[in-house]
């Protein structure tokens, strides 16, 4: 998750840089991928105001603008169009460096565009890389700068520095996609107090939403908010930047509210307009076969029996947890807004969001678990910033929600030790660091511990044991000195055989051949050309490659292309030798109950260097009976039980070494277009 | 009795100048017959003792014999030293141009990642762990559900899986995604088996997942430790990890822990050791942190124990598992992971470490 340090401080008052709260968080078990430092180096970008705008006199799409920078008044070629006179601009003079879009950086300089003298230019978001894509040019807000500001710099007036944290959150932690819920983490580990956010409170129930949810498994909660004559106002510069930060993008109050609400509490929210909802019959249930529903990113798709949606009586509005509907969505007329602050069954999310490629911010929360208890919480924090943005007249809610209590389990300070070590703290030490977290404790005789409201992967004392050892530091647990003991297998012990083969190819080379490792994956057809009884291959259903599709069932196919190829990249005398897995039924497997046949096979081969056509070089005895030298101070002293496999086909006639060697037959030779006998 | 002393010392001098003059076998042979012959000087010498008193005899004798003795090794000396000229004679007749290029033979080599994996095995043999196996080829089930991989949840998106058409009755196969079925297998057989412990096995093998980059094989190779008792804790855990890497870069190689998430541990964590390149100092490969990301760890999750036939009140345990693409990169100093599997003689050639 993209976070930035700007919002995150919002929440905790965090003594330090960006670096330092990364690693706190990567000692509580939350690592980044990285820091980006963006909105440094603005100094040189000034506050300007388009006193005009006019066409260019030869080319359409460019403006001529003239703007005020206090001390001159410029002259500006600009290609944006959502700019008008009056509105104030970032504008880069001739000499200023800016980021660029690419973040190379690029200096103005005095340019002729067409014709017309520029004697700077407006910056859009991402030529300044506050952002990673930009319609048009920056205006400025009006509430923000006045004529005063005037040739000033940009970064005098908005606060544009920050570092943004790539955070890598594990799946069993989607509380931590959420700024307070990473402002949580660290506050438990430095001992410090989360700031509250604004909330405002709504009727507890509404008079207009009749709500009906189908199975309280699929949807253990459903909070629906009616909230009337509502004037949206505008998104906040602030709060767009953060949006931006995070990974979002700009769009209209009411969507910024539900993406800043989830990035805030990781939560995600749905509105409707509740114009164009049947309020009365309002349900959760499963979609119907035959079903068909207009989604927010004009694809229309085919429900699935096992999709869940949200609907009323005139059909499915949204695909619950995933993505809302076309037809209901809010738009800037939209006067009065259903609210949804839902939680949905993980596993139907996931196979939905699966099933119809369909991921979104949303989706990948709830795939990940989300808890019932604080729907409320949500919508008020949606409700604070509506009124903070705009307005509106009333709000009222009805909800429906399965008693879902969190887990207790009884404190066992011996077990924990047990497995973590030796503890310093005190037990109330410990809960004192543990309700940080919101983990809560009752003490009737034994204490009792409950996990917090927004776990969803407590399940055991294991779990607490964890948040213990992560609260102390990884690095403090116990130390202890290495122990032996001796174990004996109680499964078929297979190093005997392990060791043969190892031992065999390091023999083979010791005689100058180079061990290779190939993948198991195969082509039936290139085995094929070894001209070998083999029999049905073992077929992968989801294969990355067409000829990658099935277990090899022997090694020399792959040894005679990768000679093959080695020939071809200019080597003269290529001895290879290989010792793997070979999947073929007509054997016996090595494992015990292993699924399918399985054995460790050994296989070499040597493609001698060709006696010279000019008799610089040749060898002195024919390189058969070299080799046949070689197979036999390998093999040796060696004693097989396996039953021989039929290599029939593979070998030249009367050029055999046993069953199991010899010179490659010549059309085995040829298939594999190998230039010469091997 | 004089006299014959005096011949005696004279033919001596004048064996010492014949032998000087001596340019060939042949005539070394002619001084030979000419003193120590039958018909010889010295022979002729020794005839005339019998006229002497037995003292006189006594002396004679004693000097003849020592002279001929003498002469005899100067004789072999002067021989020899013919010998090796005329050989030397031979040898520089012949006609062969040693600047001429060596035949060819060519230099064998292990195979990186199997070079690294036997000493892994090696090292955590050492440290007790038995090195065990298990199919390639698995039940979902071992690879997934026993681990405490919930269907449907999202951890199994950590490892895309290739699936098996055709699989037998007992249920679906998948190439394994990690080496942690194996610790089913044994973990099964020992409960089957009564209980016994402890068990401290290693699984080095080759795994499976669906992902083809710069950075990701369909196929890579990983070993993966179990320890299962009643008493080894996280230190147990981490002094196991801090001697394997001691062991395998170098004795300053310092190791860390921080938390982490894997199903089938729990705590569980992620193993970092000090950068080998920097020593912790900080560089590109460690990305300025001077710590390297190698492994993931924990304490055996008793869901797992549950699945396997085990009562996880009774027996507690630990387990790690790392990638040897990686630390053969680490400790070679391969650059490419693709340069294991395009076997290039080229690339096998230059390993050795």
């Amino acid at each position: 998750m993209k976070l930035s340090f700007k919002a995150f401080q919002r929440w905790l008052d965090f003594q330090g840089t960006a670096e330092d709260l990364a690693k706190v968080l990567a000692g509580l078990g939350f690592p980044n991928d990285g820091i980006t430092k963006v909105g440094g180096g603005l100094s040189q970008v000034r506050v300007g105001k388009i006193l005009s705008r006019n066409k260019h006199p030869q080319a359409d799409r460019l403006s001529l603008l003239t703007v005020d920078v206090g001390a001159e008044k410029l002259p500006v070629v600009c290609g944006a169009q959502n700019m008008k006179e009056g509105d104030f601009v970032a504008l880069a003079p001739v000499g200023a460096t800016i980021p660029g879009k690419d973040g190379q950086g690029m200096t103005m300089k005095e340019a002729k565009i067409r014709g017309e003298t520029s004697r700077g230019m407006c910056c859009s978001l991402a030529e300044l890389q506050l952002a990673d894509e930009a319609e048009g040019i920056w205006i400025l807000s009006s509430g923000v700068v006045n004529e005063k500001s005037l040739g000033k710099p940009v970064s005098d007036f908005f606060d544009l520095e920050d570092s943004i944290l790539e955070i890598d959150v594990t799946p069993n932690r989607p509380d931590a996609l959420s700024i307070r819920g990473l402002a949580r983490e660290a506050a438990a580990k430095l001992g410090l107090k989360l700031k509250v956010p604004s909330l405002t409170k709504f009727k507890a129930s509404s008079s207009y939403v009749n709500l009906s949810v189908e199975s309280g498994k699929d949807c253990s909660g459903f909070l629906a908010v009616h909230i009337q004559n509502v004037q949206q106002g505008h998104t906040p510069a602030d709060v767009s930047t953060i949006l931006e930060r995070m990974g979002s993008r700009v769009i209209s109050p009411l969507v910024d509210i539900t993406n800043f609400v989830m990035f805030e509490l990781g939560h995600p929210m749905h509105f409707f307009d509740a114009d164009k909802v049947d309020l009365k019959t309002l349900c959760v249930r499963r979609a119907k076969a035959g079903e068909r529903l207009a989604l927010l990113n004009d694809q229309t798709i085919e429900l699935h029996v096992e999709d869940l949606v949200i609907a009323d009586s005139t059909g499915p509005l949204s695909l619950a947890g995933v993505m809302g509907g076309a037809k209901t969505s809010v738009s800037d007329s939209t006067k009065n807004v259903l609210m949804e602050v839902a939680c949905f069954d993980p596993q139907l999310i996931r196979a939905t969001a699966r099933r119809h490629q369909l991921s979104s911010e949303s989706s990948y929360r709830f795939e990940r678990g989300l808890t019932p208890h604080r729907l409320d919480e949500v919508a008020e924090r949606a409700l604070a910033l509506m009124k903070e943005w705009g307005a509106f007249e009333s709000a009222a809610g009805t909800k429906v929600s399965e008693k879902v209590v969190p887990l207790s389990i009884l404190w066992d300070r011996k077990r924990i030790e047990a497995k973590i070590g030796k503890i310093k703290l005190s037990d109330d030490e410990l809960f004192e660091m543990l309700r940080r977290l919101e983990y809560s404790f009752e003490a009737r005789g034994k204490t009792t511990v409950s996990f917090p409201w927004y776990r969803v992967d407590g399940q055991c004392l294991e779990d607490i044991m964890e948040d213990v050892a992560r609260l102390i530091g990884y690095d403090d647990l116990e130390e202890r000195p290495l122990t032996f003991a001796e174990s004996i297998s109680t499964i078929r012990d297979l190093q005997p055989r392990y060791s043969l083969g190892e031992k065999l190819v390091e023999r083979w080379t010791n005689l100058g051949f180079s061990e290779v490792v190939h993948m198991s994956f195969s082509d039936p057809a290139i085995e094929g050309r070894l001209g070998i009884p083999l029999p049905q291959p073992m077929t992968i259903q989801n294969p990355i490659h067409a000829e990658k599709s099935t277990l090899r069932q022997t090694l020399i196919h792959q040894l005679l292309e990768r000679a093959r190829l080695n020939l071809f990249h200019g080597e003269e005398d290529v001895r290879l030798v290989e010792v793997g897995p070979v999947f073929r039924s007509d054997l016996t497997s090595m494992y015990e109950g292993s699924p399918i046949v399985e054995t460790l096979a050994v296989a070499c081969l040597w493609v001698p260097r060709p006696d010279d056509k000019k008799r610089l070089w040749s060898r002195s005895a024919d390189a058969f009976f070299e080799f046949k030298g070689m197979v036999e101070r390998v093999y040796g002293d060696v004693r097989f039980k396996m039953k021989p496999v039929s290599y029939e086909g593979l070998f030249h006639p009367k050029r055999r070494i046993g069953h199991q060697a010899g010179e490659l037959h010549p059309l085995v030779q040829k298939a594999f277009d190998l230039p010469s006998r091997a | 009795m004089d006299q014959i002393l005096k011949n005696l010392d004279v033919a001596q001098s004048q064996f010492e100048k014949q032998l000087e003059s001596s340019k060939t076998s042949a005539q070394i042979e002619d001084c030979r017959v000419s003193f120590l012959g039958k018909k010889g000087r010295i022979s002729a010498i020794m005839a005339s003792l019998k006229d002497l008193s037995p003292d006189g005899r006594k002396e004679i004798g004693a000097r003849s014999n020592e002279i001929k003795t003498l002469m005899e090794a100067r004789l072999l000396e002067k021989q020899q030293f013919f010998e090796r000229e005329e050989l030397n004679q031979k040898l520089l007749s012949d006609r062969l141009d040693s600047s001429a290029p060596g035949v060819y033979f060519p230099a064998g080599s292990r195979h990186p990642l199997k070079q690294v994996l036997n000493e892994a095995i090696s090292i955590l043999e050492h440290a007790g762990l038995k090195p065990t196996y298990g199919p390639e080829v698995e039940f979902e089930d071992f690879c997934f559900d026993r681990l405490n991989f919930k269907p449907g949840h999202a951890a199994r998106d950590m490892q895309a899986t290739f699936f098996m058409k055709d699989s037998p009755a007992q249920g679906p196969t998948v190439l394994r995604t990690h080496t942690s079925p194996v610790q089913v297998r044994v973990l099964m057989a020992a409960a089957k088996a009564g209980g016994q412990l402890p068990i401290r096995i290693q699984a080095p093998g080759r795994v499976y997942r669906v992902d083809d980059d710069a950075t990701h094989a369909p196929m890579f190779h990983q070993i993966e430790g179990l320890v299962v008792d009643t008493h080894s804790t996280m230190g147990d855990l981490k002094a196991c990890l801090d001697f394997f890497f001691r062991q395998f870069f170098n004795q300053n190689t310092k190791i860390r822990f921080r938390p982490s998430y894997f199903p089938f541990t729990e705590p569980s964590a992620e193993v970092d050791i000090s950068c080998v390149f920097c020593s912790g100092k900080g560089c590109r490969v460690c990305k300025t942190s001077g710590w390297l990301e190698v492994a993931g760890a924990g304490m055996v999750h008793p869901e797992v124990f549950k699945a396997c036939g085990w009562d996880p009140e009774k027996v507690q345990g630990w387990a790690f598992g790392m990638g040897i693409e990686r630390l053969t990169m680490l400790k070679l100093g391969v650059p490419d992971l693709r340069l294991f599997f395009e076997n290039r003689l080229s690339f096998l050639r230059g390993n050795l470490k």
